[in-house]
């Protein structure tokens, strides 16, 4: 399937019809053969080894046009010197995702900053840690329903590390706090928001501001702000860092899968980067805000299976279900 | 943009929507300058394309394709 990206879209890169279509194909093919087919880069490029994690359309390096993006997780020298490898004649420019984003979202962090890699200790995969919320004097780590609850199953009291256990994160050395309370995923039904709430471990600094690259930190700014059509955001999270773009959808009633079941959401808000993935699995968590001045707008809970659009429940029904579960108003710290 | 027109249009069409097989979501979106309704499939088949309207009470409507549904967005 060719991602629906129109000439309008890329109208600032110089790029013709014909070289668009070409782009759109061969988008397709390293989608279904590399991204979806699971096959590494070295198995096309008969080199290195490299996992492909996204791809899209981005300016090229000589700044003459389009090129196709591949995200890799990390980028052997030789993968760079042999594009245009993996999509025939048409241009490529990779960019290693995993180790630029292990440096700052997926590794261990002291003091945590919001926006990197959590899990409960003991399961095989990572989330991420969105913002801190307060409710009647006490402040709490928040995230989705599906990382620190395991989608229901964690019991209360489940030690969180940071970072996750797939990223290295060992128990109880990297633990961060406990798993407080959850919304419950009513599967085969509706739910009304994918959220959880941890506790901060008292040995451990958590601070309210955003992980940015290289190293930067950014504070939040109230009012809390809704999803508006073509509303600029911005996120960071465990897989894809901080990445920007724009609300596209509002008022969404969707089902979402989780594993072999299903729940439904109402009210919620898609985010879309041109050419690119807002954010990818493993982004569960992240706080979405407004770009540049990172008002909190939304959660970010769910992603196409394609990854081309990114799910979030607006940040107001997230506060409002946290305060009918801990019985007291909830704000986000900033 | 006043989109509030084009949501409670929404809100009236989303059960009989999402009762279609293959459809995964309805929201409000934006085409061409005004409120548009987007519906999300699974993947665009034949049936499908013929199932769904081409307009809601007067707005357009725009068919995305999830590619496979939604997921939660948590790690392998």
């Amino acid at each position: 399937m060719k991602p629906d990206i129109s000439l309008r879209d890329v109208s600032g890169l110089g790029v013709s019809r014909a070289q668009l279509d070409a782009l759109l194909s061969a988008h397709e093919r390293v989608t279904d053969d590399l991204l979806l087919g699971g096959m590494p880069v070295a198995a096309a490029s008969g080199v290195g080894a490299a996992n492909v994690l996204g791809v899209g359309l981005t300016a090229r390096q000589d700044g003459d046009g389009a090129a196709l993006l591949i995200l890799v997780d990390q980028l052997p020298d030789a993968v760079a010197a042999t594009t245009p490898a993996p999509a025939g004649d048409v241009p490529v420019v990779y960019r290693e995702v995993g180790d630029i984003v292990a440096a700052s979202y997926r590794s261990r962090n002291r003091p945590v900053y919001c926006g990197v890699s959590i899990a409960p200790c003991g399961v095989g995969y990572s989330g991420t840690l969105g913002c801190l919320v307060e409710s009647d004097g006490v402040e709490y780590m928040l995230s989705n329903n599906h990382v620190l609850a395991n989608a229901n199953t964690a019991p209360i009291g489940t030690m969180i590390s940071q970072q996750s256990g797939q990223d290295g994160g060992a128990c109880p050395a990297d633990e961060i706090g406990a798993l407080s309370a959850f919304v419950p995923l009513n599967f085969g039904g509706s739910t009304t928001v994918d959220a959880a709430i941890a506790t901060i471990a008292r040995e451990v600094t958590v601070s309210p501001q955003i992980q940015r690259d290289n190293s930067a930190v950014q504070r939040l700014v109230l009012p809390v702000r809704p999803p508006s059509l073509n509303l600029d955001v911005q996120k960071s999270g465990r897989t894809t860092g901080h990445t920007h773009g724009q609300v596209n959808a509002i008022g969404v009633t969707l089902s979402v899968r989780y594993g072999g079941q299903s729940s439904t959401f109402s009210n919620v808000f898609t985010t879309t980067t041109a050419g690119g993935n807002f954010g990818l699995g493993g982004d569960s968590g992240s706080l979405i805000t407004t770009d540049p001045l990172n008002e909190p707008v939304g959660l970010l809970f769910a992603v196409d299976a394609r990854q081309r659009f990114t799910y979030g429940h607006r940040m107001s029904d997230v506060l409002t279900e946290l305060a009918t579960l801990t019985g007291h108003p909830v704000t986000v710290v900033v | 943009m006043d989109t509030r027109e084009a949501e409670a249009a929404k809100d009236r069409a989303a059960p009989r929507l999402m009762a279609i097989d293959g459809v995964c979501g309805v929201g409000v979106t934006e085409s061409a300058g005004r409120p548009a309704i987007m519906i999300f499939v699974e993947g665009v088949t034949p049936e499908l394309s013929r199932a769904l309207p081409r307009q809601i009470e007067g707005h357009p409507v725009v068919v995305h394709d999830t590619g496979g549904g939604i997921v939660a967005a948590g790690s392998e």
